[in-house]
């Protein structure tokens, strides 16, 4: 059954006709799309790695806190060997150092020794094993002077 | 229209007021939560829906000059179990289970703690950073860590009363963690995060951190050895004299940089009860905070003053045939000997009273307290330190002073001063003549930038031929005089010693404050020690309790310092 319903007054008779695209547009057509298609495709992969860099950038900073806290603690380790007490009580109990009551002044007629000979001499004495060697000159000569060794 | 009807009507037309009242209300209602407190409700919804961490940022430590820290802060986690928050089952058991990697507690130590309890339980505050950070992030229901920041004191109570402590709030106190508490504290950040109704955070939810800026780190001017040094002679001195107190401040002369400061009684930052009323007596840094008067270490001031103003010379002599009466007192001799006639030099080594007021006479009224003033005294050092003391002096303008006043001032009474105006005044006779400010905070280094403190002249007090002069008068007093036993074998010194009355309502008791004040080596000083101890038993005299403290700390320096010893110190040479 066809219904035909009535016109609106002032309604076209019928709807105008839409011009025909012709061939010549189609290539136009599929260039566009495919502008949209790769547009799109950046836009996500963009916006996909901006959101993989954001949270790589909460982990790095995440890691880097943890490693300062690290570092901190460990410093704070550091710093509890190097504290004057523990220095004070290992050179009394352990290498059975005393306070000097008085000092006695010599003048020694020699450069002292840099400080990488010195380092360098005393590492290579370590190795070979030859602890007299190791000694420094200026504890073998305190040594020598003062008729006691410096450590017992 | 009847009766009835008019009464319907009347009753339809009172429901629909009713109703188109109440609507109204209701519209008006919704209208103002939507427009007048639409700010406070979103609020109110946001605080439900989005819950909010507080990062505290690292606090700086304080070091000393070579960077060895004195106070530092070491972050770890509080972890506390709320059982109520655990019923799903296996909840429990994985809650403890992550209690237990965190702490290295056992599982059956945390099920004891548990048991029976209904609130949050604190299984641990010692919790390490590592461990504690990915339970704070994932945020499991029922686990909850907080983080707690304490404050390490890897050198001890080693100079407590400069460094300060914190408050629970980990705001500074005292010392230098107060006057510093900007610098230190850094900047807090936020953790923002979605929460579920029981405000849990939501493990995927969204979530934004804004990270703290670290505080900057504080290096002192204090060398620890310095101080150490310092400290436990002082210590030793105290428990041999039995005295009340004392401080020794060490100074670089050509900076005003303080090298060593230390002041008894004092306190163990580890230790500090406040439940105990006294232990508010013991925080204050009395090297800047108390007054005193300096006695005979003074009369370098005047003599000084007279020096600079050409009135007098080493040489010059008075007469010293007995006490002087001035304006209706007595003034007399500490050993109440009178020599006669004597030069300046004699007299800063018999440590002269009346000499002194001989030259405060020379000088006159308004010299006298212009140099006082010039020295610094009567006003704060402006060392960068809280709670400075100014001291006071009269003057003619004041309307009690008297004549007698500048002449008690001219060997230090009727003045008051802090130790650390004393030292000032005396490192400007140590670097040529110039008032140098004290400091003590050498450079805030924060992730950002650095701030050096540089040296700041004050003003130049006295000549260089003046100071050089003064340097050599009590190097004398050192070698002959009352500071005999502030010498130091090897080397040459200079200072002065003083020993005070403390003034009562009564007049002056016979409790002392003996001291020392010098500088070593007296020609080029690198070093000016103050010594000052309060109410010695032993001894009452400073050249017998603060001078032997003197020559001990001054040895310890030099040999550290590695300065060579006069030539006559060498014993031999060897080749």
């Amino acid at each position: 059954m066809h219904i035909s319903l009535p016109r609106p007054l002032g309604a076209p008779a019928s709807a105008p006709a839409l011009p025909k695209i012709g061939p010549q547009w189609v290539p136009a057509g599929v260039f566009l799309g495919a502008l949209v298609f790769a547009g799109t495709t950046v836009l996500i992969a963009q916006t996909s790695m901006e959101t993989a860099a954001g949270y790589e950038v909460g982990r790095l900073e995440g890691l880097k806190t943890l490693e300062q806290q690290q570092n901190q603690r460990l410093e704070a380790e550091v710093a509890a060997l190097k504290s004057l007490d523990r220095i004070e009580q290992i050179a009394v109990d352990r290498l059975k150092m005393i306070k000097p009551k008085n000092y006695t002044y010599i003048t020694v007629d020699r450069l002292p020794p840099t400080a990488a000979e010195t380092t360098r001499s005393r590492e290579e004495a370590a190795y070979r094993g030859d602890a007299a060697s190791a000694e420094p000159w200026w504890e073998r000569l305190l040594s020598g002077l003062t008729g006691q060794k410096r450590t017992q | 229209m009847n009766q009835r009807e008019r009464i319907s009507k009347w009753r339809v037309g009172s429901v629909m007021f009713m109703l188109g009242a109440s609507s109204l209300l209701l519209v008006g209602k919704i209208a103002h939560i939507q427009l007048v407190e639409h700010a406070d409700f979103a609020m109110q919804a946001d605080d439900n829906h989005w819950g909010k961490q507080l990062l505290m940022a690292p606090r700086g430590a304080v070091r000393d000059r070579n960077g060895n820290p004195l106070a530092m802060s070491i972050n770890r986690w509080e972890l506390s179990i709320d059982p109520s928050q655990l019923e799903k089952p296996g909840a429990r058991e994985a809650a403890i289970n992550i209690a237990t990697k965190a702490t290295g507690l056992s599982f059956s130590d945390i099920e004891k703690k548990l048991a029976g309890a209904t609130k949050a339980v604190v299984i641990s505050d010692q919790v390490d950073y590592a461990q504690g950070k990915p339970i704070a992030e994932t945020g499991l229901p029922g686990v909850r860590v907080k983080e707690l920041v304490t404050r390490a004191f890897p050198e001890g109570a080693l100079a407590s009363t400069l460094v300060g402590f914190l408050g629970k709030d980990h705001f500074g106190l005292t010392g230098v963690e107060r006057d510093f508490d900007r610098d230190l504290a850094g900047v807090p950040g936020h953790t923002r995060f979605e929460r579920d109704s029981i405000g849990n955070p939501i493990p995927l939810g969204y979530r934004t951190t804004v990270n703290p800026k670290p505080g900057g780190d504080i290096y002192l001017t204090i060398d620890r050895y310095i101080q150490r040094v310092v400290e436990r002679q002082l210590d030793d001195t105290l428990k041999e004299q039995k005295a009340e107190g004392g401080t020794v401040i060490v100074m670089e002369p050509d900076t005003g940089a303080i090298l060593a400061m230390a002041s008894r009684p004092s306190f163990d930052v580890r230790k500090l009860d406040f439940s105990d009323p006294k232990t508010m007596e013991l925080i204050r840094n009395r090297a800047i905070t108390d007054l005193y008067e300096p006695g005979s270490t003074f009369k370098s001031m005047t003599m000084a003053a007279a020096l600079n103003e050409k009135l007098v010379t080493p040489e010059t002599t008075h007469n010293d045939n007995g006490p002087v009466v001035k304006y209706g007192g007595a003034i007399s001799n500490w050993n109440f000997v009178h020599v006669g006639v004597e030069t300046m030099t004699q007299l800063l080594v018999r440590s002269n009273n009346v000499g002194a007021v001989w030259v405060a006479e020379k000088l006159g009224t308004e010299k006298m307290y212009n140099y006082i003033n010039r020295f610094g005294f009567g006003q704060p050092t402006n060392i960068g330190l809280s709670g400075e003391a100014s001291g006071f002096y009269r003057t003619p303008k004041d309307p009690a002073w008297t004549p007698i006043d500048l002449a008690t001032s001219a060997y230090g009474q009727s003045v008051t001063v802090t130790p650390i105006q004393l030292i000032t005044a005396y490192a400007a006779i140590a670097n040529g003549g110039t008032l140098m400010r004290p400091y003590v905070v050498d450079r805030v280094v924060t992730p950002e930038r650095s701030r050096l403190t540089q040296p700041i002249a004050v003003r130049q007090v006295i000549g260089a031929d003046t100071a050089r002069t003064m340097r050599t008068m009590l190097k004398q007093v050192a070698e002959e005089g009352t500071a005999g036993k502030g010498t130091v074998p090897g080397f040459a010194v200079a200072g002065k010693t003083g020993t005070a009355s403390i003034p009562s309502a009564a007049g002056y008791d016979e409790k002392t404050i003996a001291s020392m004040v010098g500088m070593v080596p007296y020609d080029q000083p690198k070093a000016v020690i103050l010594v000052k101890i309060d109410n010695p038993k032993g001894s009452q005299w400073g050249s017998q309790v603060a001078a032997p403290v003197f020559s001990a700390l001054a040895k310890e320096l030099l040999v550290y310092w590695r300065v060579p010893p006069t030539e006559d110190a060498y014993v031999s040479t060897v080749r």
